[in-house]
């Protein structure tokens, strides 16, 4: 006697009448000397029909009507048109908008708070930036936090690289005070010494 | 026009003759594939979702495809397949769509159980053998089947579709499909049992 499992993938060609007159006939033996798996057959070709004689479902009265009218409006807001051009620009679209999210992301991450307003770092930056390029180049005046936390200094006309000199004394403790206007106050800001070595 | 003359004639027009007078601009012929086509793609795809309104939603934007690709319908294959195979990618997409939806809604929780409910009075488990068993538990039972399983098992055995047009359809292999059905049936009389 054959194991039950060789035979299982021979029930549904039995069901579906596709073995052959030999399979049949040595599958038709082997039930008789399984009745369980006779009784699953059984159930098999039982499931099969009521399947078969399941009611149908009936669209509803206005399925056709229905149909009609959106036909109707595609073919005057021109559904091909429109559908073909967001097709061809999807991809590009979604490159941009993909971009423009994470540009904002950064730049909010950066520099502005997520209420909408700057940063008293973004603050101390613009405000010193401000102050250094409206002084003549001989008088530049730099905040001393501003050096105390980043030795090299850019602005967006040149680069200029902040060396201390040996004998200049820095307060690292000295905070900076931004008043509401976003400029800072001037006792924060110190006059570069005269044998200040800048490079650009 | 032509179609409305061969049909006063007696004579019913192949699907794939009426798909090629309205690729050619016969809009009668679009009316008679709807009327066709429209009970038997509503049955396939309402036991497939499990929801009547869903299911029409689902048949009618298939005519919708049909409609607007009816250029893209070539006769290399049966018409049947092309708008089983629409049909069936529309109710796939569905049932993506409502899986997810239902892990964002906490409302949605148990709903699936409800819609099953079923009296247990209505049957007897000795009437088994005789095959009198209720449609709302062989629906119940073939929505537990996993989406694979139970799009072959309703092409095959409710739809009556040939395995080969049932392997284009899902776009799988015959061999597959055909141990898929298998399968699918073994587990759907499996779980009758049980529930019985």
């Amino acid at each position: 006697m054959q194991k039950s499992r060789d035979y299982a993938e021979w029930y549904s060609r039995y069901i579906d009448d596709e073995l052959s007159a030999e399979e049949k006939q040595a599958f038709l033996k082997y039930l008789d000397e399984n009745p369980q798996e006779k009784a699953i057959v059984q159930r098999l070709q039982s499931l099969q029909q009521n399947l078969a004689q399941l009611p149908p479902t009936d669209t509803s009265e206005g399925f056709e009507t229905v149909l009609r009218t959106r036909i109707q409006i595609e073919k005057k807001i021109g559904y091909g048109a429109i559908h073909t051009f967001f097709q061809r620009w999807r991809m590009p679209f979604l490159g941009f908008a993909t971009a423009l999210v994470v540009f904002l992301v950064f730049s909010g991450l950066k520099g502005i708070r997520w209420d909408g307003m700057p940063t008293d770092e973004t603050a101390v930056n613009h405000a010193s930036m401000q102050n250094s390029l409206s002084l003549p180049a001989s008088n530049i005046n730099y905040t001393l936090d501003q050096f105390i936390a980043s030795p090299s200094y850019s602005t967006d006309a040149a680069s200029i690289h902040y060396q201390p000199a040996e004998d200049e004394t820095m307060n690292k403790n000295q905070g900076v005070v931004v008043d509401s206007t976003g400029k800072i106050k001037q006792e924060t800001t110190k006059t570069i010494p005269e044998n200040l070595q800048l490079s650009y | 026009m032509e179609g409305r003359e061969e049909q006063s004639k007696g004579k019913k027009p192949s699907d794939e003759e009426l798909i090629a007078r309205f690729q050619q601009g016969d809009i009668y012929a679009f009316d008679l594939i709807v009327k066709r086509y429209k009970q038997q793609l509503l049955n396939f795809v309402f036991r497939f979702l499990n929801n009547r309104e869903l299911a029409e939603d689902v048949v009618q934007e298939t005519f919708l495809r049909v409609y607007r690709k009816r250029h893209a319908y070539k006769q290399v294959a049966k018409f049947s397949t092309w708008i089983y195979t629409i049909a069936g990618n529309l109710s796939r997409t569905e049932l993506r769509r409502r899986k997810r939806r239902k892990l964002f809604s906490l409302s949605d929780i148990g709903m699936e159980e409800k819609d099953y409910e079923i009296a247990s009075d209505e049957f007897n488990p000795e009437k088994y053998t005789n095959t009198v068993m209720h449609e709302k538990i062989i629906q119940r039972e073939i929505n537990k089947l996993s989406s694979k399983f139970r799009e072959v098992i309703l092409l095959r055995d409710v739809q009556g579709l040939a395995y080969e047009e049932i392997a284009e359809i899902v776009n799988v292999p015959l061999g597959t499909v055909k141990s898929r059905v298998n399968r699918a049936r073994l587990r759907l009389q499996e779980q009758l049992k049980k529930s019985l």
